[in-house]
C-alpha cells in the first residue's frame, strides 16, 4: 500500500512545481489573453461599425457632413461610461440616436462594449480592413451612387438643370441617410419629396438647411455646405417631381456581407469591383484602354498574382504610369478578390494585337505618349473614376 | 528500507512505537469522514483490480467540483448580459481564473467517464445483486444526476457551444410523450433558451443538484459499507482482515493525489473552451449536443425521435431492473461471472464494434425505410420498425449466446450488456468525430 502513497506524494510534488511555474507565468498569460480579447472585440466592432455607424461617421471615422469625426485623441481618452452611454442612449438634439435594444436600437450591451473598445483602441484606417476580414465588404458606403448619365438627364431638363444636378449630387452625398434615397423620410428625418415642401419658397428652405431645426436631428448645415451648395439643394428639392418623372432615381447602398470561404462569392465581388474600379482605364472586361489589356494572354501569362497585387496596392512602377495606388482605398480582401477575378480570365483570354495601353508607350498617338502625368479625371469617364478628387474615397468604391 | 518506514511512521505519529491496531480502528470509528469505512477490510478487497479506484476517483472529483464551483460562483453572474463577460473576465483578468475554470470543466467531463466506468466495473464483478441491489439503483440515480449536472453546467458560459448544445438537447425533450413539453417549459421557463433558462439552469446547477448529490453520495457510501463492501470472489481459506489505517487510507490518498495532480496539470495545458457569445440568429453547422448525448443524437439520425428516446429509456430501465433480472449470486465477485461469461462479453463487444458502424452506414447511404414503405406512417416505418428491429436484434444476441455458448442467464446478460455499452461508445464516437456540416457523415482524418 505504501507504493500508492509514494507515487501520490511524487505526483503532489510535480503538481506543486507545475503550479509554481504556472503561477509565475500567470501575469503574462493574462496580459496576452486580454490583448487577444481586445483584438477580437475591435474586429467584431469594426464589422458592426461598417454596418451601422459608417454611414454617418465615415468609413474611417473621419465624420461626414455635420457628424463629428471619431478618430480623435480626445475621444480615445474619454471614459468608458460616457462613450457607452452616448452609443447606448444617443445624444439629445443631434442625429445620434440610442443604439441599445432598450432604446429601440439594435445593439446589445456586449456589442456596445466592443464599439467602445474600438473607439478607444482602434487604428482607424484599419477599420475597413478589419470589417472586410469578417466578410463585411463596404463596397458602397454612405452615399448612393450618382451616375454621369443621370446628371446629364437632369441638366437637360431645363435652363437651370445644371443647378438641379449639382443639388442632386449634394443631396445624395449628405441628406439620404436621414431623408431616404427617394425622399420618403425615415425614423430620422421628415419626407422631402412632397408637394407641401415644394410649395414652400426657396428662402424658407434655404434657411432651414442653413440653420437646422432646433430640437430635432436636423443639424445646421451652414457650417458644412456653402451657400451655393445649399441653394442648389433647394433648387433640386423644388423640382424633384420633374426629375423623378424623367426617370432619375437614387439607389440606397447596402454593405454586403459575403462568405469569404465561398469561391464564387469572392469571384463575383472581384468582378463587381473590377467593373466599378478598373474598367475606366483597362476597358470593359479588361479589354484595354488607357491601361494595358488585362484580359489578354500576353498580360496574364507574364504577371503572377503577387505582381498584380503589388501593382494594385502601390500603383504602376513605370515612370509616368497612370495607374494609381489603391492600397489605401481598397482592403486586402477586396484586392485579393480583384486578383482572383483577373486570374479567372486567363482560361478564356484572347491574344490581343496591342496589349499595352496607350499610357504604356505601346500604342496611341505620340502626343498621348509624351504626357508624363496625365490627368486621370480628364482622361477617364468621371462616372467611374476611382476617387480622383471630389467625394471622399469611401464613396467611390462601387457603382 | 526499514529506516524509511520508521521515518514515515515518525512523521505520521507523534510517538513511537506506532499505535496498536485497536487504537487505529478506534480512530476510524471516531472520525466523521473515515467512519464511512469499516474499521477493518478483507485483504482481497484491497487489491487495486477489485475497484480500479473508480468510485473513489468519482468521489474525489465531486469534492473538487464543489470546491472549484464555489470559487467560480464568486465571479459568475447568471444573466445573459453578464454571464459571458464574467467568463471572459475569468479568462483574462482574474488570477488563476482560467485554471479554476479548466479544472472545473475537465473534472466535470472526467466524472462523466469515471461514473460510467464505475458502473461497468460493478456490473462486471456482479456487485448489483442480493443486498447490494438497492445501492445499484441509487448509483444509477447518481449517474443520471451527474448527467444532469453536466447538462445544466454546459449552458452557464453562455457561448455559442453552450447555447446550441442546450437548444438541441432540450429540443429532444419535446418528443417525450405527454410530459415532454411541460418538462421543457419548466426547465427553460419559456419557449426558448433565454434569460429564464439560464437562471433556472444556474439554480439547478448550484443549489438543488449539489444538495441531492451530497445526500445521495453519503447514502451511497453508507450502503456500500452496510451491504458488505467491495465484492470479492468466494475464498477457499479464511480471509485475513487488515485495519483501514493504514492499508486502505494510504491507497486512497495515493490515488487521490495522482488523480488531482493529473487533472490540475491537464487543466493547465488545455484551458476550458470558450466560443463566441451566444447568438440565437447564427446556429453553428453542425449544431451538436454535449458529447455525452451524442450517442442518443446519433440514434436520432436513424429513427424517429420517439423511437430513439424509447430505446434510451429501455436501456436505462434495463439497468434499473437488472438486480431483479439477474438474481444468481453464486458467482459474486468473479469478473464476468466465469470463463463463459468473459467469452460472451468479448463476443458482445466484437459484434457491437462490427455491427454498429455497419448499420450506421447502411441506414445512412442505402436503406431508406420511410420511402421504401411510403404508404405507412413514418411513425411506424421510421419509428416502431427500427425500434422493434433493434430490440429484436438484442434479443437475438441474447438467445444466440444462450444457445451457441451454452451460457447461463447471467453470463448471456454480460454479453448483452457489453454489446449495448460498446454500441453506445461507437455511436458516441460517430457523433463526435464522424458528423460534419448538416450532420452528414465525414471522414475526419
Amino acid at each position: 500500500m505504501r507504493r500508492y502513497l509514494g507515487a501520490g506524494f511524487v505526483a503532489l510534488l510535480v503538481m506543486i512545481i507545475a503550479l509554481g511555474v504556472y503561477g509565475s507565468r500567470e501575469g503574462q498569460r493574462m496580459a496576452l489573453a486580454q490583448e487577444s480579447l481586445r483584438d477580437n472585440a475591435v474586429g467584431d466592432a469594426a464589422a458592426i461599425y461598417v454596418e451601422y455607424c459608417a454611414t454617418c461617421h465615415g468609413a474611417a471615422g473621419e465624420g461626414i457632413g455635420t457628424t463629428p469625426p471619431l478618430n480623435s485623441d480626445g475621444l480615445r481618452g474619454m471614459d468608458y461610461d460616457t462613450l457607452f452611454k452616448t452609443i447606448a442612449r444617443g445624444r439629445y438634439g443631434t442625429a445620434m440616436v440610442g443604439w441599445h435594444t432598450d432604446e429601440g436600437g439594435m445593439l446589445n450591451d456586449y456589442q456596445i462594449d466592443q464599439l467602445v473598445a474600438m473607439v478607444r483602441y482602434v487604428d482607424w484606417p484599419q477599420v475597413r480592413e478589419l470589417a472586410a476580414q469578417r466578410g463585411l465588404i463596404p463596397a458602397t458606403l454612405a452615399a448612393p451612387a450618382v451616375g454621369q448619365s443621370q446628371l446629364d438627364v437632369i441638366a437637360a431638363l431645363g435652363p437651370e438643370g445644371s443647378a438641379w444636378s449639382a443639388g442632386f449630387t449634394t443631396f445624395a452625398e449628405n441628406c439620404t441617410v436621414c431623408h431616404g434615397v427617394s425622399g420618403d423620410g425615415s425614423s430620422l428625418g421628415v419626407p422631402l419629396n412632397t408637394p407641401e415642401l415644394r410649395a414652400k419658397d426657396a428662402t424658407t428652405l434655404a434657411r432651414t438647411i442653413t440653420e437646422g431645426v432646433p430640437g430635432t436631428m436636423m443639424a445646421p448645415w451652414g457650417k458644412t455646405l456653402s451657400p451655393d451648395e445649399i441653394a442648389s439643394v433647394v433648387a433640386f428639392l423644388q423640382h424633384w417631381d420633374e426629375i423623378q418623372a424623367a426617370g432619375v432615381a437614387l439607389v440606397a447602398p447596402v454593405p454586403v456581407q459575403i462568405d469569404l470561404g465561398d469561391a464564387q462569392a469572392v469571384l463575383n465581388l472581384g468582378e463587381r469591383l473590377f467593373t466599378s474600379t478598373c474598367t475606366a482605364c483597362h476597358g470593359e472586361g479588361g479589354s484595354g484602354g488607357i491601361g494595358p489589356a488585362i484580359n489578354s494572354q500576353q498580360f496574364l501569362s507574364r504577371k503572377d498574382d503577387a505582381a498584380i497585387t503589388q501593382t494594385i496596392i502601390a500603383g504602376g512602377k513605370r515612370p509616368g504610369s497612370a495607374m494609381p495606388a489603391f492600397g489605401d482605398r481598397l482592403t486586402s480582401v477586396e484586392i485579393d478578390s480583384i486578383v482572383t477575378y483577373i486570374r479567372s480570365l486567363q482560361a478564356t483570354a484572347p491574344n490581343v494585337a496591342n496589349p499595352r495601353g496607350t499610357q504604356q508607350g505601346g500604342g496611341g498617338p505620340p502626343w498621348m505618349r509624351a504626357t508624363a502625368t496625365p490627368d486621370p479625371s480628364g482622361a477617364t469617364d468621371p462616372q467611374s473614376s476611382t476617387g480622383t478628387g471630389g467625394p471622399p474615397p469611401w464613396a467611390s468604391g462601387g457603382k | 528500507m526499514s529506516w524509511l518506514n520508521a521515518m514515515i511512521d515518525r512523521l505520521r505519529y507523534r510517538s513511537v512505537p506506532p499505535p496498536e491496531d485497536r487504537s487505529r480502528m478506534r480512530a476510524v470509528a471516531n472520525n466523521l469522514v473515515l467512519h464511512l469505512h469499516p474499521t477493518r477490510v478483507p485483504a482481497p478487497a484491497l487489491r487495486f483490480s477489485r475497484t480500479w479506484g473508480l468510485g473513489g476517483i468519482s468521489a474525489l472529483l465531486s469534492v473538487l467540483l464543489i470546491a472549484t464551483g464555489v470559487l467560480l460562483m464568486f465571479r459568475y453572474d447568471a444573466s445573459i448580459e453578464r454571464a459571458y463577460p464574467a467568463v471572459q473576465a475569468m479568462e483574462t483578468v482574474i488570477p488563476f481564473g482560467s485554471l479554476l475554470r479548466g479544472i472545473h470543466h475537465w473534472a466535470g467531463n472526467l466524472l462523466m467517464i469515471t461514473v460510467v466506468l464505475h458502473m461497468v466495473r460493478v456490473f462486471a464483478s456482479g456487485g448489483f445483486r442480493g443486498e447490494r441491489r438497492m445501492n445499484w439503483v441509487v448509483g444509477l440515480g447518481m449517474l443520471v444526476l451527474v448527467l444532469t449536472f453536466n447538462f445544466t453546467g454546459y449552458l452557464l458560459p453562455w457561448d455559442q457551444l453552450a447555447f446550441w448544445a442546450i437548444t438541441v438537447g432540450t429540443g429532444l425533450l419535446i418528443y417525450v410523450p405527454l410530459v415532454g413539453q411541460a418538462i421543457s417549459d419548466f426547465l427553460l421557463g419559456g419557449p426558448e433558451v433565454a434569460q429564464s433558462a439560464l437562471r433556472n439552469f444556474y439554480a439547478l446547477h448550484v443549489a438543488l443538484l449539489p444538495v441531492v448529490l451530497i445526500f445521495g453520495l453519503s447514502y451511497h457510501f453508507w450502503r456500500v459499507r452496510k451491504d458488505g463492501g467491495v465484492t470479492i470472489p468466494p475464498q477457499s481459506e479464511q480471509v485475513t482482515k487488515l485495519t483501514t489505517i493504514p492499508h486502505l487510507v494510504t491507497a486512497e490518498l495515493g490515488v487521490a493525489l495522482i488523480t488531482l495532480a493529473g487533472l490540475v496539470i491537464f487543466a493547465m495545458a488545455v484551458p476550458a473552451p470558450l466560443e463566441a457569445l451566444a447568438n440565437a440568429a447564427h446556429p453553428p453547422n453542425p449544431a451538436k449536443a454535449a458529447w455525452y448525448f451524442l450517442g442518443v443524437q446519433e440514434l436520432l439520425m436513424h429513427m424517429h425521435p420517439l423511437a430513439a428516446l424509447s430505446l434510451a429509456a429501455s436501456g436505462l430501465l434495463g439497468l434499473a431492473v437488472l438486480p431483479l433480472w439477474d438474481r444468481d449470486t453464486s458467482d459474486e465477485g468473479v469478473y464476468f461471472r466465469s470463463q463463459t461469461g468473459r467469452r460472451a462479453g468479448m463476443i458482445g463487444a466484437a459484434l457491437a464494434i462490427v455491427l454498429t458502424p455497419l448499420l450506421v452506414l447502411v441506414d445512412e447511404l442505402w436503406l431508406d425505410l420511410p420511402t421504401l414503405l411510403a404508404p405507412i406512417s413514418t411513425l411506424i416505418s421510421n419509428g416502431l420498425l427500427p425500434l422493434l428491429l433493434t430490440l429484436g436484434g438484442l434479443a437475438g444476441i441474447y438467445a444466440g449466446l444462450r444457445g451457441a455458448l451454452r451460457a447461463r442467464h447471467s453470463e448471456a446478460l454480460v454479453g448483452l450488456f457489453s454489446f449495448v455499452m460498446v454500441a453506445l461508445v461507437v455511436l458516441t464516437a460517430v457523433g463526435i468525430w464522424f458528423r460534419g456540416p448538416n450532420m452528414a457523415l465525414v471522414w475526419p482524418f
